[in-house]
């Protein structure tokens, strides 16, 4: 080991001192400092970038793009005018128009040739009625494809709303012949129903899995119970990791957005701040969770197993990947207990359906009332030392 | 940002600028401990202990393993809170002097994600202080390694970064628990080096350990601990004066040789294959020892002054080292 010559040339003089300089106020470089280096730290940490970042892009790619592989066909039978009206609400990269008779349709679904069939049944009947001709051998895919239905229904209807009753005055709503259509679906793209559904899932990750991972592993070293004993209050400390967790996911967003609109022409909607106040008071609710879990998990594996617990049903019992208005009863009932439920439904709301802040106040709350709550646990069961220690 | 450029020179050891640190006189002491008491359940992990380190002094807190040193320092450092007792720092409760400590703990007690320099900037910051990572890790002779993340550090290498962070802040104390456990002999020295340094410069020091050299060779005043009780101090020249004149006679002799009745040796033992004989007439016990076991007999034989080891095992009853399982295990 080298040592400086200078330290004991004349006593009394310190060199160590001269690198360091004294600040009056503590906080404020703190508080700027922990928000670097978390953020640094964040993006360095590998697991962080694959669960927040690639994960989610993964996903959204895959279900994205699930039917991109080949243009399928869809038949579509009925006045000539309504068919091209309705060709135009499908999304184009996936499906081409075929315009038939109603018997040719179904013949045409029979052998798969056309994936599903629309089929207007009566041109004189008021309602107008459609029937969604599915190939039951398409047992997967259908569920979308009735997705896909319901959103052609949807922007017909509002085309046909706009475009004043004079114009066209024998259609005023058109009826699915299956189940009854959800109010979640007034959207002309699957992509922009999934959208909002994998941000949501993706500030969760980040959120509440990254965070408690990071926390337990960072007390487990002793790392929190050595910034405990620093000079720094511990609201500082909170600010540097929320604050750094907040630019994450504002990145996350920023990379899965992009992505979206580049790849499937989904934006942000004409309300971007209600987005981002969704996203804000969204992550932080997911955060404090993840500070609960963090309290709660005696280590890091036990961290990553509590969350992936809580995360996973979430994923996919909350109407990420489908309309919840699709699932079975229990699921949406069970659903309502699922905070991630209320961010997703809140941004597709914003996102996709043009809803306004009044709108999805409902959700905005129940994202507060669960973040507090889960503040109000976390006091008690936050811990700066590692359990290991006595 | 270049920290180097808005650096301060001189002296810093007080910041003039908060008025409750100004306020400081020189005679308050360093670390002012008294009757700490702290339960972990029905054990009773520290006893009351008293403790003094006043400035400038360089103290050490020698004890077995579960003697209660880490709690107490723990507790010192505002990590733990006592059962009773009270704790001040330069007069101060321990709020309002956290700034001027520097503490290192037994754990890595770094972020994995930064490098040595970006974590020293960062706990810097956290005392309200602006520092310099390379000048620091230099001085700790860790110059080369301020790039390299934290956890790519070896062993000796993350104990001497730990050492780097507690000085992060220019402290007026530097509280080290443990800070040479489990290194090796050479790195031993080194820090033992840098903590020399660290206390010609005038900083309070206060660290514990279990090894006797390690107080012996470095502390100005000794604390025994056993048992959560402080059991004797002073400086070591001190204690073994206290101790008496007496020396120990070792030689290697078989156990059959009966060395007990010898004249004027006041304890005998037998281990390891020697003879430990503890007496204050060296000269005769080795005369009487040649004329017992005779030219062929005696093959090898040393005479020591009493040590600190001697001291503590006066004092406690055992042995330092060879009592860490038994004290652990009696307490956890």
């Amino acid at each position: 080991m080298k040592l400086p010559d200078t330290t004991d040339q004349t006593p009394g003089e310190v060199s160590l001192s001269a690198s360091v300089h004294r600040r009056r106020l503590v906080w404020p470089s703190a508080c700027r400092d922990l928000i670097r280096m978390n953020l640094l730290m964040l993006l360095r940490n590998r697991q962080v970038l694959l669960f927040s970042l690639l994960f989610p892009l993964f996903v959204m790619l895959v279900f994205g793009g699930i039917l991109k592989s080949g243009v399928q066909k869809v038949a579509l039978s009925g006045p000539k005018d309504l068919t091209t009206l309705m060709a135009k609400f499908l999304p184009p990269r996936f499906f081409t128009p075929m315009y038939m008779s109603a018997a040719q349709a179904n013949h045409d679904v029979a052998l798969g040739n056309s994936s599903f069939a629309l089929v207007v049944l009566n041109p004189n009947a008021h309602p107008l009625q459609i029937e969604v001709v599915e190939n039951f051998h398409n047992a997967s895919e259908n569920g979308y494809y009735t997705s896909v239905a319901e959103a052609i229904e949807l922007g017909v209807n509002q085309t046909l709303l706009h475009m004043g009753p004079a114009v066209i005055p024998k259609l005023d709503i058109i009826k699915s012949s299956g189940a009854t259509v959800g109010g979640v679906l007034a959207m002309t793209h699957y992509t922009k129903f999934l959208t909002p559904g994998i941000i949501a899932y993706a500030v969760l990750t980040s959120s509440m899995l990254g965070a408690s991972m990071r926390l337990v592993r960072d007390r487990e070293q002793g790392t929190l119970r050595r910034i405990k004993a620093t000079a720094v209050p511990m609201w500082v400390f909170v600010i540097g990791h929320v604050t750094a967790q907040l630019v994450l996911v504002a990145i996350q967003v920023a990379v899965l957005l992009t992505t979206a609109r580049l790849l499937y022409g989904v934006g942000i909607g004409p309300l971007p701040a209600v987005v981002v106040l969704l996203l804000v008071v969204g992550s932080l609710c997911f955060l404090a969770l993840g500070f609960l879990v963090a309290g709660i998990a005696k280590g890091e594996q036990a961290a990553m197993m509590i969350g992936n617990t809580i995360a996973l049903p979430q994923m996919f019992l909350t109407g990420i990947f489908f309309p919840l208005s699709q699932a079975p009863e229990w699921m949406q009932k069970f659903a309502l207990f699922m905070p991630l439920r209320y961010l997703s439904q809140g941004l597709r709301e914003v996102m996709t359906n043009g809803a306004s802040l009044a709108d999805t106040s409902g959700d905005l709350l129940v994202l507060l009332a669960v973040g507090i709550a889960a503040v109000v646990l976390v006091l008690f069961t936050f811990r700066f030392d590692p359990l290991g220690a006595s | 940002m270049s920290t180097a450029n808005t650096a301060s020179t001189g002296l810093h050891l007080l910041p003039e600028q908060d008025g409750s640190i100004q306020a400081l006189a020189g005679e308050v002491p360093a670390v002012s401990v008294k009757g700490l008491v702290k339960f972990y359940g029905a054990n009773k992990a520290v006893d009351g202990i008293d403790l003094v380190v006043k400035q400038g002094e360089l103290l050490a807190l020698l004890g077995p393993n579960g003697a209660g040193k880490t709690t107490t320092l723990e507790i010192i450092e505002g990590l733990k809170k006592s059962d009773a007792g009270t704790v001040e720092l330069f007069g101060l409760p321990h709020k309002k002097a956290r700034r001027l400590i520097g503490v290192q703990l037994q754990e890595g007690a770094t972020y994995s994600e930064l490098t040595c320099a970006e974590c020293i900037q960062l706990f810097a910051s956290l005392y309200g202080c602006q520092t310099d990572p390379g000048l620091l890790l230099d001085w700790v002779g860790l110059g080369e390694l301020a790039k390299r993340r934290t956890d790519q550090l070896s062993g000796g290498q993350k104990r001497r970064f730990s050492i780097a962070l507690a000085l992060c802040n220019d402290p007026r104390l530097i509280i080290l628990d443990e800070p040479t456990t489990g290194l090796d002999p050479h790195s031993r020295r080194d820090t033992w080096e840098l903590i020399r340094l660290l206390h010609k410069q005038g900083r309070s020091i206060l660290l514990t350990t279990h090894y006797i050299e390690e107080a012996e060779v470095l502390a100005d005043r000794v604390v025994i601990v056993d048992q959560g009780r402080v059991v004797a101090q002073g400086s070591p020249i001190e204690l073994i004066n206290e101790l008496g004149s007496e020396v120990t006679v070792s030689l290697t002799a078989p156990e059959e040789a009966a060395l007990k009745d010898l004249p004027g040796v006041t304890a005998a033992t037998f281990s390891g294959g020697r003879w430990y004989l503890r007496c204050s007439n060296p000269g005769e016990v080795v005369g009487e020892l040649t004329l017992r076991l005779g030219s062929q007999g005696l093959k090898e034989l040393s005479v020591n002054g009493p040590s600190l080891e001697d001291v503590f095992l006066v004092q406690t009853g055992h042995h330092i080292g060879d009592d860490d399982e038994n004290n652990s295990g009696n307490r956890r």
